[in-house]
């Protein structure tokens, strides 16, 4: 992992987000908030035959919480339900690939939690 | 004011933050301690280690003189009256539910008032939205103006219906000064209690209970160079007789049996248990510092210090500054945001840099909300700070500007 927080892949996937836009069709939509920070996250996730065809996304927050929900969205498409559930907060912080503080963690697994809440919902 | 003397006191400052020299900028969060606070609150616990009250052996005598001689430290601290007593808390927090439970829950009902302003700390908020639940009583707030001060009509929001006008003295996020005498004279003047959040401005200026005539102060000793888990009510001598306590146990009795209990006199009878004594102890050297460097140096350096971050901060282009323009209205706090980071994002590129700012909301989320903003940076100073310590924040600043190409 890194050890510089802020280097350059992040800054450019910060400036060049590839799933921030809401879907036409989602089968689940989900809000996600930090009350800690005030950093807020919808995600959309549209689910077929237990395979997550499409995520999308919108929302405020830091480039930590903003660059990890973009990198989940484009980590999980193609994948089962089943899978994603087992998808931990560690793996996303190993996804994100930022030797991240504590204190920051959450930043990066709050569209993880959407997506969670999202695909558990489905499940259901 | 020698500040390059005075931060040797200050032994976290020989270490090194992220392999950079520390420049630490969070003392509205909490300020570093003195090693003469460290070393009176290791005598304590080394030496004269007791429980005070009640014990007639030596170290229980010391440790009882220990203590008790910290109350008349605070006392002239705040300049107190004759009328006045000293209540030792675990915070400003604490200071404010106590009045909240032990005065207002009992006195208020349907149709009072209580008035708060826009800009209080969560700890002056959430006392308040608890007793207004029970009780029915309304909660009024005094709107806060772009520029972070209070609406320029704001006596208007302090009525006859009032029973509670409960105000900080200096916003934790704008670092505005309220007019606080103007705002307990008011309340005095419609029959209210007023209650000041002093959290803020202990740190920097010299309180005058004597002229200010609040009916009650809190603020917390960690905030001025002392230890956590220790904080001051200063209240009306009348009123805190007339009030319950507000926990009920050891060492705030005269007498107990089966069935009933008698309280101890004030203070006392607010502080059950056995209380945060080497805390107390600290604060009480806290203050002996604070008093060595003098209350009206450490105004004036923490003003001259605002107003040269402001200065400085206003020429970083994107950069935003919330409060009062005027430096004169404000005091120890800045707060800001630049265009194209998020503050938490800046907050952690700065530490990289060895800075330590706040980011957040500042637990004034209503007012962080009506700003229309879910975040801002905060750079506070204190009296190890100076303009060098200002330089690093710009240099910081204007890296994460280069790091996030803004």
């Amino acid at each position: 992992m890194s050890q510089d927080m802020y280097r350059q892949q992040l800054i450019e996937r910060f400036q060049n987000l590839q799933y921030r836009e809401l879907l036409s069709v989602a089968s689940v939509d989900i809000s996600e908030s930090n009350p800690l920070c005030g950093d807020s996250l919808r995600v959309q996730l549209k689910v077929a035959g237990g395979v997550v065809e499409q995520v999308g996304w919108e929302g405020d927050g830091c480039a930590i919480s903003l660059v990890s929900v973009d990198m989940l969205a484009e980590h999980i498409i193609g994948k089962h339900v089943d899978d994603v559930l087992k998808f931990s907060d560690e793996d996303m912080v190993q996804l994100v690939g930022i030797d991240l503080k504590p204190s920051r963690v959450k930043c990066a697994v709050l569209g993880l939690q959407a997506a969670r809440q999202g695909l558990s919902q489905v499940k259901r | 004011m020698n500040v390059q003397k005075l931060k040797q006191d200050f032994p976290i400052f020989e270490r090194k933050i992220q392999g950079k020299r520390l420049v630490y900028l969070d003392n509205a969060a909490t300020t570093q301690k003195p090693w003469q606070v460290c070393e009176e609150m290791d005598v304590y616990y080394c030496h004269s280690n007791a429980n005070i009250h009640r014990g007639v052996h030596s170290l229980a005598e010391e440790a009882t003189k220990m203590y008790e001689d910290v109350r008349k430290k605070v006392w002239k601290f705040v300049d107190g009256g004759d009328d006045g007593a000293v209540v030792f808390t675990r915070n400003a927090t604490e200071g404010i539910n106590l009045v909240a439970q032990s005065y207002a829950l009992p006195r208020l009902k349907a149709g009072d008032q209580i008035v708060l302003t826009e800009m209080e700390h969560h700890a002056n908020l959430l006392p308040w939205q608890r007793v207004a639940r029970a009780t029915g009583a309304e909660l009024v707030y005094i709107p806060v103006n772009d520029t972070g001060e209070l609406v320029r009509n704001w006596r208007e929001y302090i009525t006859e219906k009032a029973k509670i006008v409960s105000v900080c003295h200096v916003s934790n996020l704008l670092g505005t000064i309220n007019p606080i005498k103007e705002i307990c004279d008011l309340a005095r003047h419609v029959g209210a209690i007023s209650v000041v959040d002093a959290a803020q401005s202990a740190p920097h200026m010299q309180l005058h209970m004597s002229s200010m005539k609040p009916d009650f102060v809190v603020f917390s000793g960690h905030k001025i160079l002392g230890p956590t888990g220790v904080g001051v009510l200063y209240g009306r001598q009348d009123l805190l007789e007339e009030m319950e306590p507000y926990m009920v146990g050891g060492s705030m009795i005269k007498e107990v049996d089966f069935e009933t209990a008698s309280w101890s006199d004030v203070p006392w009878k607010f502080e059950a248990g056995t209380p945060n004594i080497a805390g107390v102890i600290g604060l009480g050297r806290a203050i002996e510092y604070l008093d060595s460097v003098d209350m009206e140096t450490i105004a004036e350096h923490s003003q001259q210090l605002t107003s040269v971050a402001l200065e400085e901060l206003a020429k970083i282009s994107g950069l935003t500054l919330y409060g009062p323009a005027e430096s004169i209205k404000r005091i120890g706090i800045v707060a800001f945001n630049v265009e194209g980071i998020h503050a938490h994002d800046l907050a952690s590129l700065l530490d990289e840099d060895g800075v330590a700012i706040r980011a957040g909301h500042h637990c004034v989320q209503p007012l962080v909300r009506k700003m229309g903003i879910p975040a801002t940076a905060r750079a506070s100073f204190y009296v190890y700070n100076d303009e060098s310590d200002v330089a690093a924040l710009v240099k910081s600043i204007k890296r994460a500007k280069r790091v996030f190409k803004v």
